[in-house]
């Protein structure tokens, strides 16, 4: 018999929804700090953010055990879609879009008036540029690639960074400006274009 | 004619769905990060509102905190 950590995610599905509950913590296991960054991203709180994925989780089951899922190998997309529901529905029954923006950050994703007023085509180059941007991270050393996921990605601000990090505030802007040092001098070692 | 708040909202549905293909392209170390993880306790809810769960259930149920809500 199959080890259970070996099985694809439609085997794990499949096998659930038979009844073997224990492929439901594995499938979570596997997916969930993916399935979370995604909700954290799009909401920015904590504490939000794990409401979103509990009632997430809560739809994934109870669609599974109704049977609706079509096997497509994506199933982590398949829960995001499912978060993404979610969250837009958050947002409309909070009236006020705006609350997702983080003002107090000097850049963020989501404030990119650029990217959230592109068409498709700009979308698909924003997306590579962003594919290069985390590929370069990977040259990081771990404690700048941590900082860089923090501030940017996950729109901590640098005092919730030194605290999450254990450092403290200047330690934490300073390996965020050498990252940036590092990134820049990549992105011209490598003649990456940055621009949509 | 759709309000403001409609175009933002659908801006937002148009950023969320691209962060959705974004993500997916990641390689899962990416996200190999203790700060990217849910709690335990949030795990341990839905595993125990999955075992609580017959086959067919009906939704709007929501499984709260323990000694949260």
């Amino acid at each position: 018999m199959k080890n259970i950590q070996r099985k694809t995610d439609d085997e794990l599905v499949k096998a659930f929804m038979s009844g073997e509950e224990k492929c439901l913590q594995v499938l979570i296991d596997r997916h969930r700090n993916k399935i979370y960054s995604y909700i954290l991203m799009m909401v920015k709180q904590h504490e939000l953010a794990e409401d979103v994925f509990q009632d997430t989780f809560i739809k994934v089951i109870n669609n599974l055990k109704r049977g609706k899922y079509i096997d497509n190998g994506r199933f982590p997309s398949w829960v995001m879609r499912i978060a993404h529901n979610l969250i837009i529905d958050f947002y409309r029954k909070q009236k006020n879009v705006k609350e997702v923006s983080n003002d107090a950050t000097d850049y963020d994703l989501l404030n990119s008036k650029k990217f959230s007023e592109s068409n498709i085509e700009d979308k698909m180059v924003y997306s590579q540029i962003l594919t290069e941007v985390v590929e370069l991270l990977d040259y990081l050393p771990d404690n700048q690639k941590e900082v860089v996921k923090l501030r940017h990605f996950m729109g901590l601000s640098f005092k919730e960074i030194a605290e999450e990090t254990g450092v403290s505030i200047n330690t934490a802007l300073g390996r965020m400006r050498y990252a940036l040092i590092n990134m820049r001098a990549m992105v011209e070692e490598k003649n990456i274009s940055l621009t949509v | 004619m759709d309000s403001s708040f409609t175009q933002d909202l659908s801006k937002l549905e148009e950023y969320s769905l691209s962060m959705i293909d974004f993500i997916e392209k990641l390689p899962d170390s990416f996200f190999d990060c203790e700060e990217l993880t849910p709690s335990k306790g949030v795990i341990d809810n839905i595993i125990n509102y999955s075992k609580k769960t017959p086959v067919s259930y009906t939704t709007n149920n929501k499984v709260y905190r323990y000694s949260r809500n």
